[in-house]
């Protein structure tokens, strides 16, 4: 589980993106949904999500905006920017190609060796 | 229960600096933790359970900590980096007359200043005083009209030398002290300072002097020579005329004063 936590947390910032893709969302929500579409298999460290969230921030991928709960709770939302649906772009591309040379440098057919 | 996960974050931003960024993170990371907790609670764990639960998915959040003290400290280095330093004191004029104290260079140009002042001072008082000299002698000596003349020039060069040295007096004023209310008069300040210096603070003070305050003394100068010239043609008591020069010089001084004075008022 440790090494895939950590082929994912590379990802990190295409998970968030992806997440952001179809509306804005706040920090909890969009774990939850990780946590939801991995079957409970993947789940982000907060301090993993508020560094992406601040780094994505900074590169102008992703913008945030404090809502206005009727119920008191304060959340901050983020909401995806064109730039971010740019890199959220090149970043499937670049992953795409990377799936498919990995996997042709690490998929043997084993029984042609045995 | 929520109060311990408000502690819990307390004490995990226990080192980062008190700034607004620190605070929302603070409330947006709690909110977070108490909509977690609050869907534990819902799938039937128990407090302790949902709490502990929480907990352990927030990870190590010291490299948060640490870029806001970084950015926090790298604000408060912008933040100051306006402010004028010691080896400029020439840069900021403005800056530098709202501290209360001199600084020790600024105090250095403002001695310099009075010993100077004081010695152009002197000089053009004695300058006043014996101007009356060489067409007394002359007179004195020759009966032509032409001596006379010669005196009279003469005495007019010395007026306008004292005069001169009055006005390149007030032109040495260090920056510093132009701005400062109340505690120099024109008369205690005074300076010498290398030439570079002078011609900075000369620039100084034509930008600080009152246009105004500039033409009302030339007028006033200029009148005095006038006066001065008819009131001791029509008496011929030269042995004591000069002295309209210094009531001039004091008037002067009073003109500054009041300009002073209304010019501090308005800035506060």
């Amino acid at each position: 589980m440790s090494i895939t936590s950590d082929l994912i947390r590379g990802h990190t910032d295409t998970i968030i993106l992806a997440s952001l893709i179809n509306g804005d969302s706040y920090a909890y929500r969009i774990n939850r949904g990780i946590y939801d579409a991995t079957s409970g298999r993947y789940e982000l460290k907060e301090a993993t999500l508020y560094t992406a969230f601040k780094r994505l921030e900074e590169s102008g991928c992703i913008c945030s905006y404090w809502g206005d709960e009727e119920t008191g709770a304060r959340r901050r939302y983020y909401s995806i920017t064109n730039r971010g649906r740019e890199t959220y772009k090149k970043l499937i591309n670049e992953w795409s190609e990377a799936k498919e040379l990995i996997e042709r440098l690490v998929i043997r057919d084993t029984a042609d060796n045995g | 229960m929520k109060e311990k996960l408000r502690d819990y974050i307390e004490s995990v931003f226990s080192d980062a600096p008190d700034c607004r960024k620190t605070r929302e993170l603070k409330e947006e990371m709690y909110q977070n933790l108490c909509d977690k907790y609050d869907d534990l609670i819902s799938d039937g764990r128990s407090e302790a359970a949902a709490y502990n639960i929480a907990i352990s998915g927030v990870g190590d959040i010291s490299g948060i900590v640490d870029s806001l003290k970084e950015e926090y400290g790298e604000q408060l280095k912008n933040d100051s980096s306006p402010k004028p330093t010691e080896d400029n004191p020439h840069e900021n004029p403005d800056e530098k007359t709202k501290k209360p104290e001199y600084t020790q260079e600024a105090s250095e140009q403002i001695r310099k200043y009075k010993i100077t002042s004081g010695i152009l001072t002197a000089i053009a008082v004695a300058l006043y005083i014996l101007c009356w000299v060489p067409l007394a002698v002359l007179s004195m000596l020759y009966t032509s009209n032409f001596y006379d003349m010669v005196g009279l020039a003469v005495m007019m060069i010395m007026i306008a030398l004292a005069t001169g040295l009055l006005i390149f007096k007030g032109a040495l004023k260090p920056a510093v002290m132009l701005n400062k209310k109340g505690n120099y008069s024109e008369y205690d300040i005074p300076d010498k300072e290398t030439t570079e210096d002078k011609s900075k603070s000369k620039n100084k003070n034509k930008k600080k002097k009152n246009p105004a305050l500039k033409a009302v003394s030339s007028a006033l100068w200029t009148l005095t020579v006038v006066v001065y010239i008819l009131i001791s043609f029509i008496t011929f008591a030269w042995h004591i005329t000069w002295i309209i020069f210094l009531i001039a010089a004091a008037i002067d001084n009073i003109i500054d004063a009041i300009f002073e004075i209304a010019g501090a008022k308005y800035r506060d």
